[in-house]
């Protein structure tokens, strides 16, 4: 049972970081898509409202990004510690998929 | 508001569309399973953001 | 200035002005998602919105002089066969 509420404990803060991963990748993903179809646009109405949006998918990946930086989960000026980090991370990921 | 739009510029409003909304319904299911504070108020932002800019992608489409 | 139509050779310097705008915006937009500081923030996200200017001046261009047509894939493919077939006469 204790070890079972460890695991479990252990698990709500890797949630966390979990998440707030996947969403940076997401707005990550989502700047690289809406410069790929802005330069696939050809009416001046869409290519408007996809350049407002890129903008603000922009403003939302600073803004994510700097809580990674703060909570710890992302260590841009630190290569080190940030491969520190991803082995960490990636060794609770094989522990959870094993067990 | 039908737009006259592109063959491949229409594929890539779809294309995005998807993605957002696959965004937003990850932002909506996730949500419960997050406990900082600060990480469920971007999440917040993140759903709000996504189904606006849903919106304005499907007046585009039809 | 739709009337005259372009020479080869300018035709092959716009076309590679759209790709370079393109490639432009790609690149600014990828470097983005990289910085974590503020001021080259703010620089790259003024430099992408004039890329993004930029491609929408050359493609309205290029569709002016009927080179580039978004809207008619099949006159698209013909125009580019033709091209190449022009290219590989030089």
């Amino acid at each position: 049972m204790n070890k079972f509420i460890e695991k479990l404990t252990g698990m709500t803060d890797l949630t966390d970081q979990v998440i707030a991963t996947d969403i940076l990748i997401a707005a990550k993903s989502e700047v690289r898509n809406y410069a790929l179809a802005i330069t696939e646009t050809a009416s001046p109405a869409v290519r408007e409202t996809l350049t407002k949006q890129l903008d603000e998918a922009i403003d939302f990946h600073e803004q994510m990004t700097n809580y990674m930086i703060d909570n710890g989960y992302y260590y841009p000026n630190d290569t080190k510690k940030q491969l520190e980090l991803n082995l960490k991370t990636a060794d609770t990921a094989l522990n959870l998929a094993n067990n | 508001m039908q737009d006259n739009l592109g063959v491949h510029e229409s594929l890539e409003l779809q294309e995005i569309m998807s993605f957002k909304s696959l965004c937003l319904t990850k932002a909506s299911v996730m949500k419960a399973l997050v406990t900082d504070e600060t990480l469920k108020g971007l999440m917040e932002q993140d759903a709000m953001m996504h189904t606006r800019h849903l919106e304005e992608l499907k007046s585009h489409l039809n | 200035m739709a009337n005259k139509e372009l020479s080869f050779t300018d035709q092959a310097i716009a076309s590679d002005m759209l790709f370079e705008s393109k490639a432009a915006i790609k690149d600014i937009a990828t470097a983005l998602t990289e910085t974590t500081s503020s001021e080259i923030r703010t620089f790259l996200k003024k430099e992408l919105k004039s890329a993004i200017k930029q491609h929408g001046q050359i493609y309205n261009y290029l569709h002016e002089k009927g080179i580039y047509d978004a809207y008619n894939v099949q006159a698209q493919i013909s125009n580019d066969v033709d091209y190449g077939n022009e290219a590989l006469k030089q």
